[in-house]
This record gives structure tokens, C-alpha cells and sequence, in this order.
């Protein structure tokens, strides 16, 4: 069990030195990739996911204002239900929603397609023409992913906004610009950065996580199948604990 | 005879802990068209991935002209292994981009033609083994044949000195097969090219081979070297039984 656990971090830790590597070479113009591929990646990580990010967010702040008007109902105070969406929205659940929806979607989808290509030996291929995998397969995707991500962030925060100003308006008799008064009232710039700061960390993860597991399986079927499972599952796990360092850091830092 | 231009010392492979083959010894001449050949599971494919650097011996050395392949720094390494091509067992052409695309990358990445040169070379290629007019198509509109063809034009784009094929001619019908093996005499004859192939087609041995070795995947140690031929009349028991479909 020790030996497999030290072979694994080993492994991780090859990889993560790896990628490091490539991204040296990305940001002095030596690393090999199709800018056709990058554009794709790109496609796939920001246009491509809009929608479903789009819908989720809705959904999570008409969510978010029902629960909170259950309490603050009692003491006639619905107004603080954009407090509650806007505050909600932009410190946790954007980021967190928007990274989460990325890890099943298009990072399931790249360590698939990476795994696929490992098992049919076109990783191989690549190797064999001098081609690094990294560079050409993952430093692609994290980049693609690190500058999507903050842009499907702030999508999420407005839409979950005006998925909290849907049931504020609607079922409370708030009027709209007196709710996005009080969001703007509530929240600050520092809420909306400390989001924004979180899904590029959560870019980073899902998408070394996926490129790590595709590159990694076994040459089989199944072996794409673990990877992408593994990669979602690990994903998922590796933002909650790193948005709960982030909740202790910036309650440690007061902000 | 001409010099040799592959050298396997004392070669060990593993799969982590699992032997797969010891001792090899064993030298690959220039011009030769040299047969790996073994039963299933034998470790055909592994020695293929570690001749073309994919793999790092458990122990043992592989010479590729004199040089020690892992003694070398990496780039050194890598310039060495730009000479050889590899064409793997299922083609593995990158699928997301077209037959042209496939041959081009490595053109792209170590010359400095222009463009059009790289798309006439590209085309030339395809040509070669009969793939003309299929340039633009992706590798999911074409056979398995096909790929096979286009994966050992990828394999000849920067003209290398040694191709390395992995079971090019399984799962082929026997006129595929014999078109291929009608290709590889020719890159062999015509544009000097030392082939190291990896099969166990008896009729494609017998056919192209002018050198081999028999690895045995029970005692995990080659048990032939030799022209097919020379195997067939003067080889141990095992050998001639297996070039004899197990009829001795």
C-alpha cells in the first residue's frame, strides 16, 4: 500500500515538474502545439460551456433566495435576500458552481479524449516525433482554462444575481432596481475579486487534473473510463479543500 | 556485410515487476529488412518501444550507431531518435487531424520549408503508399488498411534511416496485406531504408525477412537470430516449429 502510494505521489510529482517545464517553454516560444488545437480547446472551455453555466447559475440563485426567504421572511426583511444571493454568488458559489460544472463537463471530456489517445498509442506517436505530450496536449488546455475560467466565473455571478432578482421581484415585491441597489450596496469589489482569484485556482486543478489522468490511464476502455472518473471525482474533492484554505485564509486575513 | 546500425546488449524488459524478456544480444544491420517475430504475449511490442526510446531498459544497453540510446543526454537523444520512423500496431494516426495534418507535424517541427513544400511533401508521401486524393480525409473516413498505409507515411516524412513497424499487415485481408509488404520491400529497396518489423505473419515473413530473431515467451529469451530461411532448416526445435505453423 506504501509502495503504491509513494509510486503515485512520485508520479504526480513528475508530472506537475513536467508541466512546469512546458510552461517554460510555452512563455519563451519554444513549446510544440497547433494554435489550431489551442483555439479549439479555447472554444471548448469558454463559448462552448456558457450555456449550461448560464442555466446551473440561475438556477443555484433562485435556490439561495427561496432558502433565504424562508428566515429572513419571519422578520420582514426579504430585501437582505440580495445580500444573501450577491454575497453567496460572488465569493463561493460562481466559482465553485462554474468549476464544478467545467470538471464534469470539459474536463471529463479531456481526460477522455487524452486517455483515448494513450490507449490508441497516438501519446506514442507523439513522443516518437520528439513531440512533448505536455506540450502539446496539457499546457494547451491549462491555459485555455486559466483565462476561461474567471470570464465563466463572472457569468455565473450575474446570472445567479438575476436568478435571486427573479424571486425577489416576482415573489417578494421588491422592485428590481431597488434589489440591485442593495446587491451593489452589500457587496465589493474584494468579494467579487476573492471569486474571480478562486477560479483560476480551480482552472488550474480541473484542468491538470484531467490532463493528468488521461495521460495516465490504462490502455484500455475501461482505462478511459477510470480516467475520466478519477478525474472529475479528484477535481471536485481538490476545490472543495482548496476553497476551504481559501475560506480560512481570507477569514485569517480579515477580508 | 554492411555495418550495423542497431546494437542490443544484454537486454533485460520488465513490466514492473513482470519479466517480459532477458539477456537479448543481438545486432541490427543496415539494409536489412529484420523480422521480430515470437508468439503472442512474447514481448514483440515491448522491445519495439524500447529500441525507439519509448521505454527505459530494466538493464542492458541499446546501441543505435555505437551511441548508447540511454547513456545520452536527452537532446542528443532526441536528435538521434528523429532518424528512426515508427509506425505503430493500429496506425495511431492523431485523430483530429487530417491524413496531410498527420504527415506534416513532424515536417513542421525539424525543417524549414515553407508551406507549400510541407504540403507537397505531405502529399508525396501519401502517394508513396498509395493514399493519393485521401490528403484531406480524417483517419475515421478511412480502413484500417488505410491507416496502417498512412501511419507508415508519417512514419517516412522526415526520410529516416530505420522504420520501425508494429504488425503492420494483422487484421489486413491477404491483398492488403501483400500490397503492404510489396511497400515495404520497396522503401526498403528504393529509398535505402533498414526496416525493423514486428510480426508473426508466417507468409510476410518468409517474403520480406532477410533477418530475424525469435523471442520465446516461455523461457523469456530469444531462441534464433538469423535469416527466416536459416531459422527454418537449422534453428532449435521451437523455432522451426513455429515457422512450420507447429507442424514438425
Amino acid at each position: 500500500m506504501f509502495r503504491n502510494l509513494y509510486n503515485k505521489t512520485i508520479s504526480v510529482l513528475e508530472f506537475l515538474g513536467l508541466t512546469i517545464l512546458s510552461f517554460s517553454r510555452f512563455f519563451t516560444g519554444k513549446a510544440r502545439y497547433r494554435k489550431k488545437d489551442l483555439l479549439l480547446v479555447f472554444y471548448e472551455s469558454g463559448p462552448a460551456s456558457i450555456g449550461i453555466v448560464c442555466l446551473i447559475s440561475l438556477l443555484v440563485g433562485l435556490i439561495l433566495a427561496y432558502i433565504g426567504s424562508i428566515q429572513l421572511e419571519q422578520f420582514g426583511a426579504v430585501i437582505y435576500i440580495a445580500d444573501l444571493v450577491g454575497l453567496a454568488m460572488l465569493r463561493e458559489m460562481g466559482a465553485i458552481m462554474t468549476s464544478i460544472i467545467m470538471a464534469g463537463r470539459t474536463g471529463a471530456s479531456f481526460a477522455a479524449s487524452i486517455a483515448t489517445m494513450e490507449a490508441n498509442e497516438e501519446i506514442d506517436a507523439l513522443k516518437t516525433t520528439g513531440i512533448s505530450p505536455i506540450d502539446f496536449l496539457v499546457v494547451p488546455r491549462v491555459i485555455s482554462f486559466i483565462i476561461c475560467f474567471p470570464f465563466l466565473c463572472i457569468v455565473s455571478d450575474l446570472v445567479g444575481i438575476l436568478g435571486g432578482a427573479i424571486v425577489g421581484v416576482s415573489s417578494f415585491e421588491i422592485s428590481p432596481i431597488r434589489y440591485f441597489e442593495q446587491t451593489i450596496l452589500r457587496v465589493d469589489l474584494t468579494d467579487f475579486f476573492i471569486g474571480l482569484v478562486k477560479s483560476i485556482f480551480f482552472g488550474i486543478i480541473v484542468s491538470l487534473s484531467a490532463c493528468y489522468f488521461g495521460i495516465k490511464s490504462k490502455r484500455t476502455a475501461e482505462g478511459v473510463g477510470n480516467a475520466t472518473t478519477s478525474s472529475v471525482v479528484v477535481s471536485i474533492v481538490l476545490i472543495i479543500i482548496c476553497d476551504a484554505i481559501f475560506a480560512v485564509l481570507t477569514s485569517v486575513l480579515g477580508i | 556485410m554492411n555495418r550495423v546500425c542497431l546494437n542490443i546488449e544484454n537486454l533485460t524488459m520488465k513490466y514492473e515487476d513482470k519479466l517480459i524478456q532477458e539477456n537479448l544480444t543481438f545486432p541490427i544491420y543496415e539494409g536489412d529488412i529484420f523480422v521480430v517475430m515470437g508468439g503472442s504475449g512474447c514481448g514483440k511490442s515491448t522491445l519495439l518501444r524500447h529500441l525507439v526510446g519509448l521505454k527505459r531498459p530494466s538493464s542492458g544497453k541499446v546501441f543505435i550507431y555505437n551511441e548508447s540510446l540511454w547513456d545520452l543526454d536527452e537532446d542528443k537523444r532526441q536528435d538521434i531518435l528523429r532518424e528512426f520512423g515508427v509506425s505503430f500496431q493500429s496506425g495511431a494516426l492523431w485523430t483530429s487531424m487530417t491524413l496531410k495534418e498527420n504527415v506534416s507535424l513532424s515536417l513542421e517541427e525539424y525543417t524549414n520549408y515553407s508551406k507549400n513544400e510541407i504540403s507537397e511533401i505531405a502529399k508525396q508521401k501519401l502517394s508513396l503508399v498509395g493514399l493519393s486524393g485521401f490528403e484531406d480525409y480524417y483517419p475515421f473516413e478511412i480502413s484500417g488498411g488505410m491507416k496502417k498505409r498512412a501511419g507508415i507515411a508519417r512514419a517516412m516524412a522526415l526520410d529516416p534511416k530505420v522504420l520501425f513497424l508494429d504488425e503492420p499487415s494483422a487484421g489486413l485481408d491477404p491483398i492488403s496485406s501483400k500490397n503492404l509488404d510489396d511497400l515495404i520491400i520497396k522503401l526498403n529497396k528504393e529509398e535505402g531504408v533498414t526496416v525493423v518489423i514486428i510480426t508473426h505473419e508466417l507468409d510476410s515473413i518468409f517474403r520480406i525477412g532477410t533477418n530475424s530473431v525469435f523471442l520465446d515467451a516461455e523461457t523469456k529469451t530469444m531462441q534464433g537470430y538469423g535469416s527466416p530461411k536459416e531459422l527454418l532448416e537449422n534453428g532449435c526445435e521451437k523455432v522451426r516449429r513455429f515457422l512450420q505453423r507447429g507442424e514438425l
